[in-house]
């Protein structure tokens, strides 16, 4: 017997039986679709603008070229974009934050937090665009800062939101939120009771998805993940926190919701209207340079230009694509579009 | 089966006979060690490189499709809360994978273990359309392998998928799995027997099996 051969995967051995090669194969080509991907995105708290994060430069180029070169893995050498998820559950407070600081070991420090607090809950009480919690990640922040500053009141929510600032800066955009909306939910104290040792902001790159950050304390799912919006409500409850951000922020406008019904427009359009799908797409690049969904939208531009008989454009892109992710999991299937085999 | 004798000739070997083996994070050759720290990957990142990946595993692991969706969050929430743990010791994509493998694991031990699958969201792929008879073939062969997966035990079944389906090297398996090379080995060999068996199995008992044969097979 050859150790060698024996070592090769089913699938790739002559002499291994059709039925387990298909089986095999199929089951590797079993990846989800772009709205499972999609929707399991807008439960995550992950960043609107993927890893270049809300600053990253707009896209350049006219609609219809291929896609600037993107790293998946991230640029060697430039800096960790991870606090783009601010304040992740487990990490340390970002520098500047009231709670970053141990308030009974500096009393000087916990009176200008709490100064702060006076001073932001006035400008809440007299702002009218004071958003009380963005989302339910918020809640357990709140009840976090609570417990330790030993104050009360949704005076407390402000700094909460203030201090989740990752800069530091004294402004939250969480902050600029319009309107009085309750996140529908269950109460803070109930969120905060179980899940506020493992989260501790109110960063806007959450909204999309904060209702779910607190989900997992352990391995597995929590009641208190299912019970968070029961039924499937947690993207709706989401793209409500998204949208409710929006409206004042171009960061938060680019929600990760936002993203995926773009891109399901588009690939709803795919068959009827190809042209229209393309420009969907378009759209979603120029909005999205580094959205969560890039790799899916490359495979609905390059099956839209297919579409459209634009081969040479579709060959081109996908090329682009392969350029861009090689690893990727959607190659073949990106190729397979671009160069179908002669049947 | 028979292992090979040299511990030290495993990867290369293994690496050698997986053609869709991807390459550990850490391997970049133009990427200076000291960088390799510092350039951990995002959150953003993994779930954009990696979330397919992490999907088909969980389904071969046992997971139904109507808890996919949960179970994937349950796995990115984990190694959200876990990234800055990771410092690039093993390959990202083998972390990830013993994260799929416990949070699998811990699934198929529930008791109840579905819940109601989202309404009207889960729109069907409008992509060229593919033949039917293709595409029914292939969904046969893909439960086929389901229940065969379904008849080994835990470990030989995770072995098997991680190397078979998502294209570990076996020191990467044994690393994600946490046992021993040469057990992982032995679980390979053995689960291969019961998975082919199976399978040629169902092939014979099913007439209507008719997938599409490449090449000269046909």
């Amino acid at each position: 017997m050859n150790p060698d051969r024996d070592l090769a995967p089913l699938l790739f051995r002559p002499d291994t039986p059709a039925p387990v090669r298909d089986a095999l194969a199929t089951a590797r080509a079993g990846l989800p679709t772009s709205s499972q991907l999609a929707r399991l995105a807008a439960r995550l708290p992950l960043s609107p603008n993927g890893p270049g994060g809300p600053g990253a430069p707009p896209p350049a180029g006219d609609p219809g070229a291929p896609p600037p070169p993107f790293n998946p893995g991230g640029a060697p050498g430039t800096p960790s974009t991870r606090p783009s998820v601010p304040n992740a559950p487990g990490a340390p407070a970002a520098p500047g934050a009231p709670q970053a600081t141990a308030p009974w070991l500096f009393p000087g420090v916990m009176c200008g937090v709490a100064v702060g607090i006076v001073i932001a809950g006035a400008i809440a009480a007299f702002s009218p665009s004071f958003h009380r919690a963005p989302s339910r990640l918020a809640t357990p922040a709140l009840t976090a800062q609570t417990s330790t500053l030993g104050s009360s009141g949704a005076g407390v929510s402000v700094p909460s939101g203030l201090g989740s600032s990752a800069d530091g800066q004294g402004a939250s955009p969480g902050l600029d939120h319009p309107g009085n909306e309750p996140v529908p939910g269950a109460p803070a104290a109930d969120i905060g009771s179980s899940n506020g040792a493992s989260v501790g902001s109110t960063a806007p790159l959450a909204t999309a998805s904060l209702p779910v950050a607190s989900a997992a304390p352990g391995g597995g799912r929590s009641s208190d993940a299912a019970d968070a919006a029961p039924g499937g409500g947690r993207g709706p409850d989401a793209a409500r926190a998204a949208s409710a951000g929006g409206r004042s922020s171009d960061a938060a406008a680019a929600s990760i919701e936002t993203e995926a019904a773009l891109l399901q427009r588009a690939r709803q359009a795919l068959v009827s209207d190809p042209s229209r799908s393309l420009a969907l797409v378009e759209q979603h690049r120029r909005l999205y340079p580094r959205g969560m969904l890039s790799q899916e939208r490359e495979l609905l531009a390059v099956k839209a230009l297919v579409a459209l008989g634009r081969a040479d454009s579709a060959r081109s892109r996908a090329d682009a694509f392969v350029t861009a992710y090689p690893g990727s999991a959607y190659r073949d299937r990106v190729e397979s579009v671009a160069r179908p085999a002669p049947r | 089966m028979t292992p090979p004798a040299h511990p030290a000739t495993e990867k290369k070997i293994a690496g050698d006979h997986n053609p869709f083996a991807v390459a550990p994070f850490t391997s970049s050759p133009s990427m200076p060690a000291a960088a390799l720290v510092e350039s951990a990957p995002t959150f953003e990142a993994i779930f954009r490189d990696h979330a397919p990946y992490v999907w088909r595993a969980l389904r071969r692991l046992g997971v139904r499709d109507v808890d996919l969706e949960d179970i994937c969050q349950d796995v990115f929430l984990v190694v959200h809360r876990k990234l800055d743990t990771f410092h690039g010791g093993s390959a990202i994509r083998t972390w990830l994978y013993g994260i799929c493998i416990r949070t699998a694991s811990d699934y198929r031990r529930r008791p109840h273990r579905h819940r109601e699958s989202p309404a009207g969201d889960d729109l069907p792929e409008v992509s060229a359309p593919a033949d039917q008879e293709e595409l029914f073939a292939r969904s046969q062969a893909r439960d086929r392998l389901d229940d065969a997966l379904d008849t080994l035990d835990d470990a030989k079944r995770e072995v098997f998928v991680l190397y078979e389906i998502e294209g570990l090297l076996m020191p990467d398996v044994a690393e994600a799995v946490g046992c021993p090379l040469q057990t992982a080995y032995s679980r390979l060999h053995a689960a291969r027997k019961i998975v082919t068996d199976a399978l040629l199995r169902g092939a014979k008992d099913s007439p209507s099996f008719a997938p599409q044969r490449r090449g000269s097979h046909g």
